[in-house]
């Protein structure tokens, strides 16, 4: 259950370090995974991570989708940097081409998820301070935004709206540009 | 349960950060969701609007349409008319209609349009030409009626607090959006070669600066009115005429901010044209690239587009070529869109919009400007931030 990041042979060798979600499942990982969250870097080099990292404002269900998402960028990352030394130009950028294109497919999707689903990883991104993951999220909701109707817009949302006719009225009046 | 709410909930930064990726249509759209979406858009509304990037500052969605000086024959009278463009459903361009309605009776003597940026247009007028201009903001209806400058024959350019503070990414658009913040840029078109005579107004200080004259330029003998383009920091630069007439090699230019003065030669070939009298229509254009610098903008028949960008010095690289759809004759450009980038072009009978930033055309049917007085256009782009701020709150 709580075994992200065995299986790893090099994961022995690397400090470890242990995540604790709001409903107390923990997460091992290794440490490249875990500072892709700027929250959890700082902690690191805080000193204040024996014992396991609480986050109590992400859910086990999340917390597992977000080291999933670390993992493969990490891995990225340190891909990059190691291929770097050893191959020449030409098939470095081959590589890196066939990285990114992977990584893209992979983000692609990891984005496959519903919409509450996105709404708590988006959170989940901010209160971590994970930038890919945020830009990525928020991405996903800006184009799937674009084009709608507002009412379009609180169908996929489920958000309740909460203005009056009169006010709905108004608001067509000085946007009306923008509905035709 | 919980998720109900979630969205309408999400916190305001964080709604931001979506909206921020939104063209203006469809951020605006956004406002009419519900009301915690509409406050987070409305309130943040300083940072809706450019510069957002510094490399990537033109807005596609701000140009909503195109002003132009209409005058009935018949009566004598002249109109500002508006002309919006159409939407991505409609074909044809709405009917233009006239800015300025018979109940606003103060801004009825000013019924010419000198210059117009970010929502602020500059009228004045063969009747209102006693009383001076006004400035006035059509988001807002606010107006400031401002003397004339000092000298006739001029030419006015507005700038306004985007174009004075954009050369940090953060300072735009600030001032709160409750002041009209403009400067005015009074130049004397002919007789350029002995130097350029000019009259600042800043809305600041409330009053004209001294009319000054800059040293003498030589190869130059008038700026072209309407051809102007504002570059990053407040370069304000002219396609200027050369010592044999109809001959278009240089630019005039002054910086506002420091009141510099000079001449910038065009890219060879550039500026052999055979028109004379004005060149609001003409198959050369100045613009300005995404990141401020003067561009150059020149088509040369079989639908083909040049774009070049002024590299530093006189020195100038070739950014693209494009190809105008529906092949054929040369575009004539009639207008610079400064925030969204566009250039307004003509092809046969067939109005093009030309984003030379990004290399694309698109046709948009046709301007009904058969009453045009003047032959120009004006693009009519949004003020975003002050748009966004002057909505209701609910």
């Amino acid at each position: 259950m709580a075994s992200a990041g065995s299986g790893d042979e090099k994961a022995a060798a690397a400090a470890m370090i242990t995540l604790i979600s709001s409903d107390n499942e923990k997460f091992e990982v290794t440490e490249a995974t875990a500072t892709l969250s700027q929250t959890i870097r700082h902690m690191i080099e805080d000193g204040c991570t024996d014992g396991g990292v609480p986050l109590p404002n992400v859910t086990s269900k999340i917390l597992a989708r977000v080291i999933e998402y670390c993992k493969k960028h990490a891995t990225a990352a340190a891909g990059e940097e190691g291929s770097s030394s050893s191959f020449s130009d030409a098939a470095f950028l081959e590589v890196d081409r066939a990285f990114l294109e992977e990584l893209e497919e992979f983000d692609d999707a990891f984005l496959e998820v519903d919409r509450a689903t996105l709404f708590d990883l988006i959170l989940a991104a901010n209160y971590l301070d994970i930038k890919g993951l945020l830009n990525l999220t928020c991405q996903k909701v800006a184009d799937s935004v674009k084009g709608k109707t507002p009412e379009q817009i609180r169908e996929m949302y489920n958000i309740v709206n909460d203005l009056t006719p009169e006010e709905e009225a108004e608001i067509r009046r000085e946007t009306q540009w923008a509905f035709e | 349960m919980d998720v109900v709410d979630a969205w309408a909930s999400l916190p305001p930064d964080l709604l931001l950060d979506i909206f921020l990726r939104l063209e203006a249509a469809a951020a605006l759209r956004c406002t009419g969701v519900c009301k915690h979406w509409r406050r987070a858009i409305i309130s943040n509304a300083a940072s809706c609007l450019r510069p957002r990037r510094v490399d990537d500052c033109f807005v596609p969605g701000l140009l909503l349409g195109f002003f132009h000086n209409h005058l009935d024959t018949h009566t004598g009278r002249r109109h500002v008319m508006l002309q919006r463009l159409p939407g991505p459903s409609a074909a044809r361009f709405p009917a233009a209609s006239s800015l300025v309605h018979g109940d606003a009776t103060d801004l009825a003597p000013y019924d010419e349009l000198l210059s117009c940026r970010d929502g602020l247009v500059l009228l004045g007028g063969g009747r209102a030409a006693a009383q001076g201009l006004c400035l006035c903001s059509l988001m807002t209806g606010d107006r400031k009626f401002i003397p004339a400058a000092a000298f006739r024959a001029c030419t006015y350019v507005l700038l306004t607090a985007y174009d004075l503070t954009a050369s940090d990414a953060r300072g735009g658009g600030g001032g709160g959006g409750e002041e009209l913040e403009a400067l005015i840029l009074a130049v004397k078109e002919k007789d350029v070669g002995g130097g350029v005579t000019y009259q600042t107004f800043s809305t600041r200080d409330g009053a004209w600066g001294e009319v000054t004259r800059s040293p003498r330029f030589g190869h130059v003998t008038r700026i072209y009115t309407g051809s102007e383009v504002i570059c990053r920091g407040g370069a304000v630069h002219w396609l200027a005429m050369g010592d044999h007439a109809g001959m278009v090699e240089r630019t005039v230019a002054v910086d506002v901010r420091t009141g510099r003065t000079w001449v910038t030669a065009l890219p060879e070939g550039c500026g052999e044209l055979d028109c004379y009298g004005g060149l609001h229509d003409s198959p050369l254009r100045l613009a300005t690239s995404g990141d401020g610098r003067l561009s150059v903008v020149r088509s040369f028949g079989g639908g083909a587009v040049e774009v070049w960008v002024l590299a530093g010095g006189d020195g100038w690289s070739l950014r693209r070529t494009i190809k105008a759809p529906c092949c054929g004759g040369e575009v004539w450009f009639s207008a610079f869109c400064p925030r969204s980038g566009c250039l307004l072009g003509q092809v046969g009978d067939k109005e093009i919009i030309v984003d030379a930033e990004r290399g694309s055309c698109c046709l948009i049917g046709s301007v009904d400007d058969t009453t045009n007085h003047g032959r120009c256009l004006y693009p009519y782009e949004m003020d975003w931030s002050t748009y966004l701020a002057k909505m209701k709150h609910f």
